[in-house]
């Protein structure tokens, strides 16, 4: 049965959706593509980054980097500069997961709920679509920077240079490698972290509405790209706080493991939530 | 009279809504945190002045005691550099003012309830009223919490008129618009940034409602249009770095503290004009066709 449902939500959640995916498509390969105006002033700053020809890896990085630590500067200042690049793109993965699981509850799921006389198989059907879904707009965000940097005259290569940094507003002086970074490593940690947010979403929505999971969601990661912490998972999905970038990065290890224990937690919060949620009255929205 | 009736409905429904009441009680929440976390920066101040500082025989600070590095000025919740709950307040604006009430025309619209007031009132009056409604909760939404931090740091801090030689503590940008008047006059532009605030805020949530004349699903009619306004910051950010120092993107004019590009009160202008007319332009339109489907 769980098989049944979960052929369901694939079919109506991804499949019915081609727009929506298009326009993913198109929002990153359009941000992906400004990489290569900002390389054009970075070839005369730092030529000595251009021996070796650019990578998919830079634009990759370059749209999903974000920003680095942010440090005081005397006077009270800080280096702080908004990623609004970094955080349109997961507020983009995170919109896309958003509403699914509860306009399906409106309309057939409830139907299939009530038939199947099992809340637990919704709820994980759901779940799985999540992933799923979380993991096919990241994929569809990696295949469009990556054809950003090719028709751009990119080498298909997850070796990133280290000029980003400055495109990436870290410190120099805590840079882990004089010429280039391996980003395969990085690459997997930032899907891990998505899909921990993406499922934290889908379990607060069980709690509050839909609406106001998206508004914590939002105001939890911009407090992360203030704040470097742990306890903000939004670290995790911006590779510029990683230690394998820089030296006052976050442990990826540590944050491998606490994406998990966010993946387990709300997927069990959210099944006891759902599990005594009314879902015959209201909109759910 | 119709007109005046049909408002009068819509703003008793704006104070009476669940979701207004719930957005005003989180930012209130948020702006609580913020004023007592710039207390304590205060306090910590103060205190490393008196122990730092030799006091003479008459209670005068020896030397200059750097106290005007936090007052009011630059403590509440729109003008407080390096602060989290500033920086979700102005960049959550726009998901928040959208929640207040822009989501009901939505609602109306799926129960039957527009048609009937559409029947009574009129179409253009129903649609304007909606309008209005809807900035009104999206002012308010982002005004009260930014009163309530006010009023709340004013109470814990003094007042003390921000020195241009110590602007560093300020990080009010050189070339921001309300630099001059904030060190001629910081109550004035200060009251001018809460009125920037509001009145994005107000006009913002008139996008989500103007988009849902087109789009039925309520998650899209309220947050891709904020999707596409960081889409639009982000590329403009990109596309013109090194090659302009023009600041292009509206969360930099709206914080105090945001940015140390050139502002120009023309792009403002511009850009709010841009919300101000495009909505107001789409309910027109929309109250103007004979449609009754």
């Amino acid at each position: 049965m769980f098989c049944k449902f979960f052929a369901h939500d694939l079919r109506h959640g991804l499949g019915d959706h081609p727009c929506r995916l298009g326009v993913g498509f198109l929002l990153f390969f359009c941000l992906s593509s400004y990489h290569f105006l900002t390389l054009r002033i970075y070839e005369l700053t730092n030529p000595e980054f251009f021996e070796t020809p650019v990578t998919t890896g830079d634009y990759f990085l370059a749209l999903t980097g974000g920003c680095g630590k942010v440090e005081s500067v005397p006077g009270g200042g800080t280096t702080f500069t908004m990623p609004v690049l970094w955080i349109t793109f997961v507020l983009w993965i995170l919109f896309a997961s958003l509403y699914y699981p509860f306009l399906d509850l409106q309309g057939m799921g409830k139907q299939l709920l009530c038939l199947s006389g099992t809340r637990g198989v919704w709820w994980a059907s759901k779940c799985l679509w999540t992933v799923c879904n979380t993991v096919a707009n990241y994929l569809l965000a990696f295949a469009a920077s990556v054809l950003a940097g090719i028709c751009f005259g990119a080498v298909p290569s997850m070796t990133a240079h280290v000029y980003l940094y400055q495109e990436l507003e870290t410190n120099a002086g805590t840079l882990t490698s004089p010429s280039t970074w391996d980003i395969w490593p990085l690459f997997f940690l930032t899907a891990l972290a998505l899909v921990a947010l993406s499922l934290l979403q889908l379990a607060l929505s069980v709690a509050v509405k839909p609406l106001f999971s998206y508004l914590l969601l939002t105001a939890y990661l911009l407090a992360g790209t203030y704040l470097q912490s742990p306890a903000l998972l939004g670290n995790f999905a911006m590779p510029a706080r990683s230690s394998l970038l820089a030296t006052t990065g976050l442990d990826p290890l540590l944050g491998g493991l606490l994406c998990l224990w966010v993946i387990v937690g709300s997927v069990l919060l959210g099944w006891a939530l759902f599990e005594k949620k009314d879902i015959l009255g209201g909109d759910g929205a | 009279m119709r007109f005046c009736r049909c408002l009068r409905g819509e703003l008793y429904r704006v104070f009476h809504t669940p979701t207004f009441l719930l957005v005003l009680l989180l930012l209130s929440a948020l702006a609580l945190v913020d004023g007592i976390l710039a207390y304590r920066e205060y306090r910590q101040n103060l205190e490393n002045a008196l122990t730092t500082i030799p006091m003479g025989e008459n209670g005068a600070f020896q030397e200059l005691p750097f106290l005007q590095t936090t007052t009011l000025y630059n403590s509440w919740i729109g003008g407080h550099p390096n602060s989290v709950a500033g920086l979700i307040f102005i960049y959550a604006c726009p998901v928040y003012a959208s929640l207040a009430y822009s989501w009901t025309y939505l609602s109306e619209e799926q129960n039957g309830y527009a048609r009937i007031l559409v029947a009574k009132v009129g179409k253009r009056p129903y649609y304007f009223c909606k309008h209005f409604a809807v900035f009104f909760a999206g002012a308010l939404s982002a005004l009260l919490p930014m009163l309530v931090s006010l009023l709340l740091v004013a109470c814990l801090i003094p007042a003390y008129r921000p020195s241009v030689e110590m602007a560093l503590y300020y990080q009010v940008g050189s070339a921001s618009l309300l630099r001059d008047l904030y060190f001629s006059h910081p109550l004035a532009a200060t009251l001018c940034n809460v009125g920037e605030i509001t009145l994005f805020a107000g006009l913002w949530a008139t996008v989500p409602l103007a988009v849902s004349y087109f789009v039925k699903n309520r998650f899209i009619a309220l947050f891709a249009p904020y999707l596409v306004l960081l889409f639009l910051v982000a590329s403009a950010g990109r596309a013109l770095v090194y090659r302009s120092f023009l600041e292009t993107s509206i969360f930099n004019y709206l914080q105090l503290t945001g940015t140390s590009l050139t502002q120009s009160p023309w792009m403002l202008l511009g850009q709010m004009g841009a919300l101000l007319i495009l909505p107001l332009a789409a309910t027109w339109g929309k109250g103007s066709f004979a449609d009754v489907l």
